[in-house]
């Protein structure tokens, strides 16, 4: 086992490494790094020498290439082009704000999935199962954006006929943030709409999983053994079918932190969030090609850590994986 | 002489198997209800975006500024309201349908393809062609696809629903690559390819006669879904901006040309957002009952 | 016994009436209650990334949208287009032959810090703005200035080696050399600015999130009437428009599209500020298309579009006054107004026989083919701006009723400006832009303008633009620039689609006092602080 998870982890640095590659010659063989500037008439010709002596952007490719692994191992990123500013201070105040966001999306999809997979598991071919079934193939199908706008609406609505602020609609705090306890019940208020928007796919995908591992488990032999030796049912769901059911969803959840990162770029910029996606698009829009490469290095290497734990997770559970 | 019968025979017996395979499938299939009722329902969306043209008076793009922002109404026959320009919005809600289902379509088949063959390359061989594609794969699904096609889009800009498809198709095929690997790597030791390899047959035809037609039921259920994820990936791309060229009209891209005005006509963003939600529904439906009915356990949701 | 005295005497009545109607005026405004003190939240698209204005990472609307709050300039310009002298006692005295200005700073100008304002600091920007060390957008037209004289404490004379006519907008701020020097400034305002002179200064910034500026108690130009301004970052449309319905900001500074207009119109006491000056939106020809190197094919063109019916469409619910714009360089209410493109107006029968008098026939589809050129043109816009598009689709739709076709050929923001519009790849451009004077037309349409990919090029017009560079004196400017707008109008390389009004919108019932102005206030801000140039006066209403 040691040695397999070695093995794993030496071929992800490989591919990590085949990212840089690709990152870098990419976004530069379709990217002008001062195209923008270049355009605007209020940039003199010396400012443009300044940036571009900087980032040795005369250089041939692969020198600029061998100065940006220099950068990011040694100085985090450097800076960016433009403003000459770090960028990781940036990037990993960014970060923290969206893990944030998403381990709260992510756990609350988990604690209802879990309810509702073991509820409809268990009650198979109740009412109960059969409309949440329905509601996480709803789930499965709407565009998060489109619930996003229609989420705003509702919670402005709510507070014009209702006059009390129940949720925020953007931004991470209020105004005058409060101190102590209530700092947290306002980001709890400002985080609601962007984790309800953010989970509504994992709840239906894990739902819909445990409620098959549940159906699966719940007639094998040793739950069987385990109410014949007359266990209360709850203890029989949780202590056993539960347990079972429930080791391949984290393998799940792993491969689906993916798509969650994915959605937070449009999750934040609807909700003004200043996490990850919204420091992508704040990038992307004003062309900071430098940025743009550490966010992508950044989201890359994440995302092959949760495969590799994910990968590693499996292997210890089901040794026939080993490949 | 011999052979060339034998093969005939052999040929004729897999049509028959085949046959009475695709009956139980077919009739599988229609047992579950609501596969069937969202299969017509889908097919009924989709010959009415082909016939867009068809089935209203209007024109996806003429504009009639004295008829700006109506509201759904059974006059005019605008049963989707206008826009701000006064182009009837049920016509391009059906026009955009088109696009939309054109790009998704168009993806499922790609990837599929793309996936497959990586799928059984790496499967089929293994050793070093394995690793050498499995560490592709992983490659491409640690990048994160949506930025990607977001940065491709600002420096390149917007694409025609093609080159939105391909785009889509080139970081979707992941999924099916593992799948169809998995599966490979499995029937690889059966004793029915033992059998064929041992007789000498080429690799191709191995793959292709053999090992490919037992794999094809998560194939199609997976192919199935992507139609699904790549609507919601092509409208949220369309959504901010970086999707289909307009004024081609897209699902995604009329919910972000509407959005603003939610307030006021709210139209412009219900209608293709509930078009997005039934199509993607009928699908997710469709999928469930080809996975019945191909007994198609292995196959994961996406 | 009154009211006849009333009735015999007329003209105490309607003095009388005329009194009260005085009176009723007032009342609503005192009814609003101005109060003293309260925060105004205030919302913008993106987040600054400096403040360092001269920056090149300084050239962006947020930058402007938070430095105008913190920042006054030596002139400042209210809607009326007649510049005010701020910092300085009295117009700016000006010689010519040699080239001189000199500015007399009035005795209660201060930096928030209570520092007097003083001929050091204006010799200090200048300094700072022509340092070689400093990274610095661009040093026009300070690399002109020659030398200056501290004259006493409040005045300073500027000596330049040739005419600056745009001078009343040099030293949109100055730099306070107590708290700067010694400093490097290239960094020094990257994250905050201690010490400015606006009515608003610089408190916290939490990144991310707001920025949060308080009243400066040592502002020398009257109020400023609330404690604080926060500013947040909002740069998703619907997102801003719901805050604005909820209360959870008070007002913002958005692009003038029409979904935020329709939708403003519709809620209870959301009001917009707009104003309409010469910055307009304009439709510019390549050239290098054939077709379009015609003059008449281009003066089609502008003959078979509506203007007015474009106008009506997008900027009237905005601006009532909205109309569409006849000269590059003078607005209708200055007395040097001439309105070139007038004669262009929309006549599509014109248009058609001025094609067919040039020979130009249809084809099968009823586009015409003039000298073997198919009249058929891509039509670069902005993907995304709601405006833009509907531009484009009512452009499309007049331009086929004449006979000549429009493809969209729409782009990314950033790959427009970036690389198709400075390269050339494009038949027809759409794009924003504010050209009265050379200094911002000769990069586009100079023969050797730096962002001219065009491949148009007049010597005339070249000379003309250069002549303006150097006349100072008012009225010959004034003619130069009309000759210039005529050079314009006739070779016609692009043409005024629309006024872009500059808006603000906000909520009545919480906040007032917005004044938006359409003129800009610095050569190298052209964003420009149209909105925050009286934020002393904003004020929260209840």
């Amino acid at each position: 086992m040691p040695r397999l998870i070695a093995n794993r982890m030496f071929f992800s640095l490989f591919v990590l490494l085949a990212a840089t590659l690709v990152i870098f010659f990419g976004i530069s063989s379709i990217s002008d790094p001062l195209g923008e500037l270049r355009s605007e008439p209020n940039i003199s010709p010396e400012s443009l020498q300044r940036l571009i002596d900087r980032k040795h952007l005369e250089e041939p490719l692969v020198v600029q290439y061998g100065y940006w692994v220099k950068d990011m191992v040694t100085a985090q990123f450097g800076n960016d082009l433009k403003f000459d500013r770090p960028i990781w201070p940036e990037l990993s105040r960014a970060l923290v704000n969206t893990v944030q966001l998403v381990i709260f999306a992510e756990l609350f999809a988990i604690v209802l999935a879990v309810i509702i997979g073991v509820m409809a598991g268990r009650f198979q071919y109740s009412v109960f199962d059969y409309g949440t079934t329905i509601l996480s193939f709803i789930g499965y199908s709407i565009p998060i954006f489109w619930f996003a706008l229609i989420l705003q609406i509702l919670a402005v609505n709510f507070y014009q006929t209702t006059g009390v602020r129940a949720v925020y609609i953007s931004g991470l705090s209020s105004v005058d943030a409060p101190t102590g306890l209530m700092f947290y019940v306002d980001r709890i208020q400002h985080l609601i709409l962007p984790i309800l928007a953010l989970s509504v796919t994992s709840i239906a995908a894990y739902s819909r999983y445990l409620r098959a591992s549940m159906i699966e488990v719940i007639n094998a032999d040793y739950v069987r053994t385990a109410r014949a030796k007359g266990l209360s049912e709850p203890k029989v769901v949780l202590r056993h079918a539960l347990r079972n059911a429930a080791v391949p969803l984290a393998t799940v959840v792993g491969v689906n932190l993916g798509t969650v990162f994915s959605g937070t770029i449009i999750i934040e910029t609807i909700f003004s969030m200043p996490g990850m996606g919204l420091f992508f698009f704040n990038a992307l829009s004003t062309r900071d090609v430098y940025s743009i490469m550490a966010w992508l290095m950044v989201t890359a290497s994440l995302t092959m850590l949760f495969n590799l734990v994910t990968d590693i997770v499996y292997g210890l559970l089901d040794p026939r994986t080993r490949t | 002489m011999t052979c060339s019968t034998s093969a005939a025979a052999r040929r004729e017996g897999s049509m028959i198997r085949h046959r009475s395979r695709l009956w139980r499938f077919l009739s599988r299939f229609a047992r579950h209800r609501v596969a069937v009722v969202s299969l017509v329902i889908l097919l009924a969306i989709m010959m009415a975006a082909l016939n867009a043209g068809g089935i209203s008076p209007y024109n996806y793009d003429s504009m009639n500024l004295p008829a700006a922002n109506l509201g759904p109404t059974m006059e005019g026959r605008h049963y989707f309201g206008t826009d701000k320009l006064g182009r009837d919005y049920f016509t391009r809600v059906f026009y955009g349908t088109r696009t939309t289902i054109f790009v998704a379509m168009t993806v499922a088949l790609l990837s599929t393809l793309i996936g497959t063959i990586v799928g059984a390359a790496a499967g089929y061989f293994g050793g070093r062609i394995d690793n050498l594609l499995m560490r592709l794969t992983d490659l491409v699904i640690i990048l994160p696809g949506l930025a990607l096609l977001m940065i491709l889009t600002t420096f390149l800009g917007e694409g025609t629903p093609m080159q939105v498809a391909i785009l889509l198709s080139s970081l979707l095929w992941t999924l099916v690559a593992r799948i169809v690997r998995a599966q490979f790597l499995s029937l690889r030791r059966r004793e029915f390819v033992e059998a064929a390899i041992l007789a000498g047959a080429s690799p191709w035809r191995v793959i292709w006669r053999h090992i490919l037609p037992n794999t094809l039921g998560p194939i199609i259920v997976n192919a199935t879904l992507t139609i699904s994820t790549a609507i919601l990936i092509e409208s949220a791309l369309s959504f901010i901006g970086f999707g289909v060229k307009p004024p081609t009209p897209a699902l995604g891209q009329l919910i972000s040309q509407g959005r603003g005005s939610m307030q006021t006509q709210w139209w412009l963003v219900t209608f293709p957002g509930l078009m997005i939600v039934t199509i993607c529904l009928t699908i997710n439906f469709i999928g469930d009952g080809l996975r019945d009915a191909l007994d198609a356990r292995h196959a994961r949701r996406s | 016994m009154i009211l006849s005295g009333l009735a015999t005497r007329p003209w105490r009545t309607i003095v009388a009436g005329v009194i009260l109607a005085g009176l009723f005026a007032v009342v609503p405004t005192v009814a609003e209650e101005k109060l003293q003190g309260g925060t105004l939240v205030f919302a913008h698209e993106q987040e600054p990334g400096t403040f360092n204005l001269f920056h090149p990472s300084g050239q962006s609307g947020a930058v402007a949208a938070a430095s105008g709050l913190m920042q006054v300039g030596t002139y400042r310009f209210p809607p009326d287009g007649v510049p005010v002298p701020f910092i300085i006692e009295k117009e700016a005295e000006v010689t010519d032959n040699p080239f001189t200005v000199t500015y007399t700073i009035r005795k209660d100008a201060k930096f928030n810090d209570g520092h007097p304002i003083t001929a050091e600091d204006y010799a200090f920007t200048y300094e700072t703005i022509v340092n070689p060390k400093w990274t610095i957008a661009n040093r026009k037209p300070y690399d002109l200035i020659t030398g200056y004289e501290i004259i006493d404490e409040r005045t300073i004379k500027f000596s330049f080696s040739a005419a600056v006519p745009t001078y009343r907008q040099l030293f949109h701020i100055v730099l306070p050399k107590h708290d700067l020097e010694g400093k490097n400034w290239d960094t020094a305002w990257q994250d905050r600015v201690p010490v400015s002179n606006g009515p608003f200064k610089m408190e916290s910034w939490q990144r991310g999130q707001q920025i949060t500026f308080v009243r400066n108690e040592h502002f020398f130009g009257g109020g400023p009437h609330l404690d604080r301004i926060v500013m947040r970052f909002v740069p998703e449309t619907n997102t801003l428009l719901e805050l604005l319905r909820s209360g959870e900001i008070d007002a913002s500074d958005p692009q003038p599209q029409p979904e935020i207009i329709s939708t403003a119109a519709n809620l209870d006491g959301i009001r917009i500020d707009a104003k309409t000056g010469l910055l307009n939106e304009y439709i510019r020809f390549n050239f290098k298309t054939p077709g379009l190197d015609k003059k008449y094919v281009r003066r089609a063109i502008m003959m078979g579009i509506d203007r007015q019916a474009i106008v009506d469409q997008l900027m009237k619910p905005v601006d009532p006054n909205a109309a569409p714009p006849q000269s590059w360089v003078f607005a209708p209410s200055n007395p040097h107004f001439q309105p070139k493109f007038e004669s262009l107006g929309y006549n599509p029968e014109g248009a058609v026989t001025l094609l067919e008098d040039n020979g130009c026939r249809r084809g099968a589809d009823q586009i015409f083919v003039c000298d073997g050129a198919k009249l058929d043109f891509g039509f670069v816009t902005t993907a995304g701006s709601e405006r833009r598009e509907l531009t484009f689709e009512i452009v499309q739709a007049y331009l086929q009723a004449i006979g000549i076709s429009v493809r969209a050929d729409f782009s990314e923001a950033a790959a427009q400006f970036g690389t198709r519009g400075p390269q050339g790849q494009y038949d027809l451009f759409v794009q924003g832009g504010l050209f009265d004077d050379p200094i911002s037309l000769m990069p586009y349409m100079g023969c050797e303008g730096k962002i001219n990919a065009s491949g148009y090029c007049n010597p005339e017009l070249d000379a003309v633009m250069n002549e303006i560079t150097v006349a100072a004196e008012p009225d010959k400017r004034a003619e130069l620039l009309n000759k210039m707008d005529s050079i314009l109008a006739d070779d016609l390389p692009f043409f005024p689609v629309f006024g872009l009004s500059r808006m603000v919108v906000y909520n009545a019932n919480r906040v007032g006092g917005f004044n938006v102005s359409p003129f800009t206030d610095g050569v190298v801000s052209t964003g420009g602080w149209y909105w925050n140039w009286n934020a002393q006066d904003f004020y929260r209403v209840q």
